[in-house]
């Protein structure tokens, strides 16, 4: 059996047989077909194989779908992803409490207080307004200018000597803190 | 001549695929049922004797990667592909095991067995035993165009080869069964 040189009518044979051409090509192919005695055998033969191909062996469909995995339902949120969040959660918590328990360290380093013995004895009450710094004869302070007029000579003569008692102004501007302070100078 | 590619069936399996994925398990069955018989049909021709297992497997696989499957090409040249590749996969297993059989003789025999399984008539085994006397390859391939309509392309997708290698051993299986069905 020879071959016809049409490849191309020849190349569409199958596709003729599964009807995958439009009309227009199916026509033409056909058109070759009825006068082709090579291309006429060609698809008989063809079909022939077809027949044999489409006689089936039995599927179980029913089967088949049993064994199949279950759809995976797409969510917002899958379970999955949730607990990937979780674990996050937790370890950033943890690392958090790592994080202050390594600081809290730190600041109990930091915080140590190195007592000598010049350095006075501090008990810092809250609730209770009091001034840190050096307060020098609170009394002398106290007064105003225009009292200064009432003192006689020996008064203010003892003015004066506390005042030249007195070493300095304050070093810096007292704190005002919300508590009292006792034992300064003991 | 250009064939026309099946887009229809294309977008229905597309839509049965996006059904199945979003929780409609009646769309499995609908997918099982218009392929199933396509890929027994090519497994047996690949010589396979548990047809109704690899047919299974093929679609167990397939139903696993769907999220992966992008529809480059159709789903059922997509099944052909996962068929064929449990195929080879079987086969390779089978040649690991201790040989109780001459290897040879159970491929030449479960080819036999399969076709012989769908093939009654004298004029159907005339053809059946030109088929039997093709290349693997070129069984393979002539299968995939005759028998299930794909196109060049598809199949060298199939098979892991070019178009213009399956056009080669399709006219050469053409050339072989025509010797000797007519000489």
């Amino acid at each position: 059996m020879s071959d016809c040189s049409n490849i191309e009518i020849r190349e569409a044979l199958p596709e003729l047989l599964h009807g995958r051409l439009d009309a227009i090509q199916a026509a033409k192919v056909r058109e070759h077909v009825a006068r082709c005695a090579e291309c006429a055998a060609e698809l008989e033969l063809l079909e022939r194989v077809q027949r044999l191909y489409s006689a089936t062996p039995a599927v179980n469909t029913a089967a088949i779908v049993a064994a199949l995995p279950r759809p995976r339902t797409r969510r917002a949120f899958s379970l999955g992803m949730l607990r990937a969040a979780a674990a996050i959660v937790v370890l950033l918590a943890g690392a958090l409490v790592f994080r202050a328990a390594m600081s809290g360290s730190e600041n109990g380093k930091n915080s140590q207080v190195v007592v000598t013995p010049d350095t006075p004895a501090v008990t810092v009450q809250r609730d209770t307004p009091v001034t840190v710094g050096r307060v020098a004869q609170p009394r002398v302070l106290a007064m105003s200018l225009s009292e200064l007029d009432d003192l006689d000579a020996d008064e203010m003569e003892s003015l004066l000597s506390a005042l030249d008692r007195l070493d300095g102004a304050p070093v810096a501007e007292p704190d005002t803190l919300m508590g009292s302070v006792s034992g300064i100078g003991t | 001549m250009v064939a026309q590619p099946d887009r229809a069936d294309d977008r229905d399996d597309r839509t049965l695929i996006e059904r199945w994925l979003g929780g409609d398990e009646r769309a499995a069955t609908a997918i099982v049922e218009r392929h199933a018989t396509a890929i027994a049909r090519f497994v047996s021709t690949l010589g396979e004797r548990e047809t109704d297992e690899v047919v299974q497997d093929t679609f167990v696989r397939a139903f696993s990667s769907f999220d992966s499957f992008r529809g480059e090409s159709s789903l059922r040249t997509w099944l052909f592909t996962i068929a064929r590749r449990l195929v080879l996969d079987r086969r390779r297993a089978l040649r690991r095991r201790p040989a109780t059989e001459s290897l040879e003789g159970v491929e030449l025999a479960s080819g036999f067995t399969a076709l012989d399984s769908i093939v009654a008539a004298e004029a159907e085994g005339q053809v059946r035993e030109a088929v039997e006397r093709l290349s693997p390859t070129q069984r393979e391939v002539f299968t995939l165009r005759v028998g299930e309509g794909l196109s060049y392309k598809e199949i060298a997708e199939v098979v892991g080869t070019t178009e213009g290698a399956a056009r080669v051993h399709y006219h050469n299986a053409l050339r072989t069964i025509k010797d000797a069905l007519y000489v």
